[in-house]
């Protein structure tokens, strides 16, 4: 195995008298397609949330690279090139898809203009265009608000706009959830793609056969920790389930 | 490949001249627009000689440019899904406080209206900055926030004057500002649709106007890519409250006096003129030129009727109910399409 490109180490988040994260462990390979399986309350939502900024664990250590970093922003976790594709997507509907995508991110014309906050909206759009394009995500019309697209067409903004600015790491949380037969599988293109440019990408999903599908790799939590490391190719489903459901032992100590 | 089957026949149908036609009626700036129109048609066919007149136009831009200065910052401020009902009450405190400025430093000359001026728009920034640490800090909600804080300015405008109406304003301010002409523009006007172009400007094509249409679109997704959503509410309510401060200047210049009780019904006017303007309640958009547009329909729409002689007061029951019938329609638009 080579040098993990994310390390998280004993996890540690309460809420109130809830523990949510009980020394939980998660590794991410460079360049793989990892998947987070777990029953509800395994403790997935929580292990995310800490990796994008979203929230600050109460103890626990997380190495990038070998490195100790500390994450306590979603800022934070974008600058060391993790992109994060939320559940709700986190899309502005009344912007367009470019407005989105460039969304924190704006370029702005250059000189006086620039100093002046002005937009390059024809620069952002076509740089927008570039990237759907090139990522295989068809809007039917670039100028329309998110708001007037369908949910396969938003899906598409929203992981393009991970893959856009990703350079190591994009997570997704359930990221086939909300769609049909068709969308998923450009979502599953989409993700192949991302593997294919160099980026690892972690997936949170409750569909076993589309995890069997896609991932590489597949690491099981179960009440806050985790509890089994599978790769795909040499398990069966059912050896997958009966760790999520504690029929058999957990592979580590917490 | 089975997407492209489906793009293709979509985008003939859109790109028709009647899907144009029928997206430029839907548009609420355009409805608006062509309701203003036919209201001063209508009125210019009633009263040939008296309505269509440059001096009665000219008198109608004069008396709405305040609450077209109100309209700008209050776009803003909606645009991003908050509320300010104080800037009324603002624009009073802030004419009090000006008056009270030029006082204390005396004289007659341009310094003193410097003075005034400043004083006037640090009182609009001073009321924005506490509606926003209260909205931002303490997360009350911003109608609870600024309907406190409009009382507070009225009230402290009252208890700073005794209630009577303060007159100290240098001549000058009235005479070339108030009753001022510019290349034979009225100076309120051209203060004002200045104020309109560069508002128009920052909203729909600088990164502030961007962020602030994100925050009211989705203040969660605007959080999350980076933007500091906390520090923008507070200049939003800064920018509303110089924008009030800034008319309670004007309105100073004009009347040459403090009109602590002429601006009660300022903000409905305003607030009529914002959402007929095609600014959502809900926030994600707004349009500064359509403000500057929808201000003039209750604006025509009174002066129609004093040229009919209907009782004035009746005006503000009219504003009431298209108020409720405008936002009622931007409700509907708004559930057809989240659904």
């Amino acid at each position: 195995m080579p040098v993990p490109l994310l390390e998280v180490t004993n996890i540690a988040k309460r809420y109130g008298h809830i523990e949510a994260l009980r020394g939980a462990n998660f590794t991410v390979y460079p360049g793989e397609i990892v998947a987070l399986l777990g029953d509800n309350g395994a403790g997935k939502s929580s292990l995310i949330k800490t990796i994008c900024g979203v929230t600050k664990p109460d103890a626990g250590e997380i190495r990038f690279n070998g490195q100790v970093v500390t994450i306590d922003s979603p800022q934070a976790s974008r600058d060391l090139g993790i992109e994060t594709v939320y559940q709700d997507l986190a899309l502005a509907p009344d912007l367009d898809p470019a407005g989105n995508l460039f969304l924190g991110k704006e370029i702005l014309y250059p000189g006086l203009l620039g100093w002046l906050g002005v937009l390059d909206k024809p620069e952002m759009r076509r740089q927008a265009e570039a990237s759907f394009a090139r990522l295989n995500v068809k809007l039917q019309d670039i100028n329309a608000k998110v708001v007037n697209m369908s949910g396969g067409q938003r899906q598409g903004v929203a992981v393009a706009r991970a893959m856009v600015w990703a350079s190591k790491i994009i997570l997704m949380d359930e990221p086939t959830a909300a769609l049909g037969v068709v969308q998923t599988r450009n979502v599953s293109e989409l993700i192949r793609q991302v593997k294919a440019a160099g980026v690892a990408v972690v997936l949170v999903s409750h569909n076993l056969p589309y995890v069997f599908e896609i991932a590489d790799r597949i690491e099981v939590m179960r009440l806050g920790r985790r509890v089994a490391r599978f790769v795909t190719a040499e398990t069966t489903m059912d050896e997958v389930l009966d760790a999520m459901t504690g029929v058999t032992a957990p592979q580590e100590a917490a | 490949m089975a997407d492209q089957s489906q793009a293709v026949p979509v985008v003939p149908a859109r790109a028709g001249i009647g899907a144009l036609l029928r997206s430029m009626l839907r548009s609420q700036a355009a409805m608006t627009t062509a309701t203003l129109l036919v209201l001063m048609a209508f009125f210019t066919v009633l009263f040939p000689s008296k309505f269509l007149t440059v001096f009665n136009i000219q008198n109608l831009l004069i008396d709405y440019s305040g609450i077209v200065l109100l309209g700008v910052g209050l776009t803003f401020v909606m645009t991003s899904e908050c509320f300010d009902l104080s800037i009324g009450a603002t624009l009073v405190l802030a004419s009090v406080l000006g008056v009270e400025a030029m006082v204390l430093v005396g004289g007659e000359g341009w310094s003193t209206v410097l003075v005034g001026l400043a004083a006037t728009l640090l009182t609009g920034a001073a009321v924005g900055v506490f509606n926003g640490f209260l909205v931002v800090n303490l997360r009350i909600p911003s109608i609870i926030v600024t309907l406190g804080s409009l009382n507070v300015a009225q009230g402290l405008a009252y208890v700073l004057t005794g209630g009577q109406d303060m007159h100290e304003i240098p001549n000058l301010m009235v005479d070339s500002i108030g009753l001022g002409r510019v290349l034979g523009i009225p100076a309120p006007v051209l203060v004002s649709g200045i104020a309109v172009i560069v508002g128009a400007f920052v909203l729909s094509q600088t990164r502030f106007g961007r962020h602030t249409c994100a925050l009211g679109s989705n203040k969660e997704a605007a959080r999350r890519a980076g933007i500091d959503v906390n520090r923008l509410s507070i200049q939003l309510y800064v920018l509303s409250g110089m924008c009030a401060g800034l008319a309670g200047f004007m309105s100073l210049a004009r009347f040459g006096t403090t009109t602590l009780s002429g601006h009660s019904t300022d903000f409905i006017t305003a607030l009529l003129g914002v959402v007929l303007g095609g600014t959502s309640l809900f926030g994600g958009v707004g349009t500064v030129l359509g403000t500057a547009v929808g201000v003039f329909i209750p604006g025509v729409l009174s002066n129609g009727l004093i040229l009919m002689s209907v009782f004035p007061y009746w005006q503000l029951v009219i504003v009431g109910l298209v108020l409720c019938a405008v936002v009622y329609a931007d409700l509907v638009k708004r559930r057809q399409r989240d659904d």
